[in-house]
């Protein structure tokens, strides 16, 4: 469907606007709407906190998380392991596990996982940076956070020929989900989680 | 042992047909009429419902009667003594929708296998003739239905597969190759791989003897059928099979060698089929092997599958077709349709067989 404009200035934002994903047209053309509308401040404040994602948002050099400073505050702070590396595809994969409160460690953001088919080889992820990471840090352990795809299983299979052999190298546990019940877990899950059993701690049991 | 049949079938706007009704027998049903008639659309309406998709074709677009854009089918069918109503309606603007009882099914693949149908049709003899990826097809098509992990490992083998080409093809193009990454592949596909070649080996060896002795009824003379499955995993284990290629798929920027080549060699008598074997031979090889399918499918699943017969008689001698009807009914106990140009040739052998049936007339899109 053809959208007619009264304004270039409204097309344009409707343009701009819908090329985010998710967003079609129609939101597109909701969303403009209400801000054109609005009287207060509230476009400037969401164009400069915008405008500020090109100037003052930096990229973490250590664990390539993002950051207001060359290191984030992972990676900073006393408190975590930096022994314990735990690998991800992306950065909402960081905020997701931080938010579990499980894990004290640092994070390594690999942004995405091997697939020559869509052109992406291991040169175009974090894994050189890594490899350096591993090669001047003590590490106890290496942990794989990374989907059970076909992709990051080669992923993390590459990842673990490059390194070597004397590294603890762990994926986190697959299986049948918390809350989840047995006859609604798929055959493959289910065999698995059979297979990586574990033995059951009567102490760690909350 | 679930034995499935049609009782009745109701189609609209499918491929030569407006509308049509008609009532089967429950043993074996002849449908004839000259070339052109609608005999091959009523068998494939039939086989639609059951597998809920055209045996001929693989796009709906084509199966509209002429400037319509939709079609309807519905049929009574019977499994194991209960009654069930398959409906399935397509057209260019929904996606197509398919429901038993008035419940829909959430995919074709939910469907597929509940009332299984099977088609034998002239087609056919291209897995004979043609190249091995119709043999590879047969194959796959067989073992997906009866073992969702062959399906699982078949579509993990190949996405890898894909990848491992992709790095292959760059490499041809760029000259650079990531040695650890294509090993990364390699090895991910050999469990796979592995899998795919058990599975497919035993299925083979297994059906050698149903096939030679459909194969003997059918001929009624002394060949011998042998299949023989050509893999190259049979002489090297997986990761000496890589090993032995890499320098070839590095400067070919694709995989030569892994299940993905397998082939199956048909012989009669010693000989290769392809090149030996007569018309009216190959066409009962073929019978055979697609008859050896059904009984693989029947015995796995205890169900009894609908047997439909496209116009395979052309060929055979009168002593064939009465050893063919023989085995249909008395050893595979299915509901068969047929249909050929000419009646005389199939329902004077269902009268000596003693088996009951029922001709229907077709002519321009209409059945009497």
């Amino acid at each position: 469907m053809e959208m007619k404009f009264s304004s270039k200035t409204l097309e344009n934002a409707v343009e701009a606007i819908s090329a985010l994903p998710s967003i079609g047209k129609k939101s597109a053309l909701r969303l403009v709407l209400h801000l054109a509308g609005n009287q207060g401040d509230k476009k400037q404040r969401i164009v400069d906190a915008i405008s500020a994602l090109s100037t003052d948002l930096m990229v973490c050099k250590c664990c390539h998380n993002y950051s207001d400073q060359d290191i984030c505050d992972i990676c900073k702070d006393p408190a975590r392991n930096k022994s314990v590396i735990c690998i991800v595809e992306s950065v909402k994969d960081v905020m997701a596990i931080e938010n579990t409160q499980q894990f004290s460690g640092v994070y390594h953001v690999l942004g995405g996982v091997i697939s020559p088919l869509d052109g992406i080889g291991p040169e175009e992820l974090n894994i050189e940076s890594l490899v350096h990471r591993v090669s001047e840090t003590e590490i106890s352990e290496l942990i794989m956070a990374i989907s059970p795809t076909i992709e990051g299983d080669t992923t993390i299979f590459y990842i673990s020929k490059l390194l070597d052999n004397s590294i603890k190298i762990s994926t986190i546990a697959r299986g049948v989900s918390f809350g989840g019940e047995l006859e609604y877990a798929d055959e493959l899950t289910l065999g698995r989680s059979i297979q990586t059993r574990t033995s059951y701690n009567k102490e760690v049991v909350s | 042992m679930q034995r499935i049949s049609i009782e009745s079938l109701n189609v609209s706007n499918y491929r030569n047909y407006s509308q049509a009704k008609c009532l089967f027998d429950s043993q074996c049903n002849v449908i004839t009429g000259i070339n052109g008639a609608g005999k091959t659309s009523l068998i494939d309406a039939i086989y639609y419902l059951c597998n809920g998709k055209s045996y001929f074709s693989y796009k709906d677009q084509f199966l509209y009667r002429h400037e319509t854009g939709f079609f309807h089918l519905r049929c009574g069918l019977l499994c194991a003594e209960s009654r069930y109503e398959v409906q399935v309606s397509s057209s260019l603007e929904a996606t197509k929708k398919i429901t038993v009882d008035d419940k829909k099914m959430k995919s074709v693949s939910e469907h597929l296998g509940r009332f299984p149908a099977f088609m034998i049709a002239p087609k056919d003899i291209l897995i004979i003739l043609e190249s091995a990826v119709e043999r590879r097809r047969l194959m796959d098509k067989t073992l997906s239905k009866v073992d969702k992990t062959y399906l699982k490992s078949l579509l993990l083998y190949n996405r890898l597969l894909k990848q491992r080409n992709a790095v292959l093809k760059s490499h041809r193009e760029t000259g650079r190759v990531d040695q650890i990454l294509l090993e990364a592949l390699s090895v991910k596909m050999e469990e796979p791989a592995t899998y795919l070649y058990n599975k497919r080996k035993h299925y083979l060896e297994a059906s050698i003897p149903i096939v030679n002795d459909l194969y003997l009824k059918l001929s009624g003379g002394n060949e011998s059928v042998s299949i023989a499955y050509q893999s190259q995993l049979s002489e090297q284990s997986w990761s000496q099979l890589i090993a032995t290629h890499k320098n070839l798929d590095l400067a070919s920027g694709k995989s030569n060698a892994g299940i993905h080549k397998d082939d199956m060699t048909i012989m009669l008598d010693g000989k290769p089929i392809k090149k030996y074997a007569s018309q009216g031979q190959l066409k009962s090889s073929i019978i055979a092997i697609k008859l050896a399918q059904l009984v693989w499918v029947r015995n796995d699943a205890q169900k009894i599958p609908i047997l439909l017969l496209d116009d395979i008689f052309d060929k055979l001698d009168s002593q064939r077709v009465y050893q063919f009807l023989d085995i249909c009914h008395h050893q595979i106990g299915a509901q068969v349709f047929i249909t050929d140009t000419e009646d005389k040739r199939v329902t004077d052998q269902l009268s000596d067989l003693n088996i009951n049936y029922k001709t229907l007339k077709v002519d321009n899109g209409t059945i009497t």
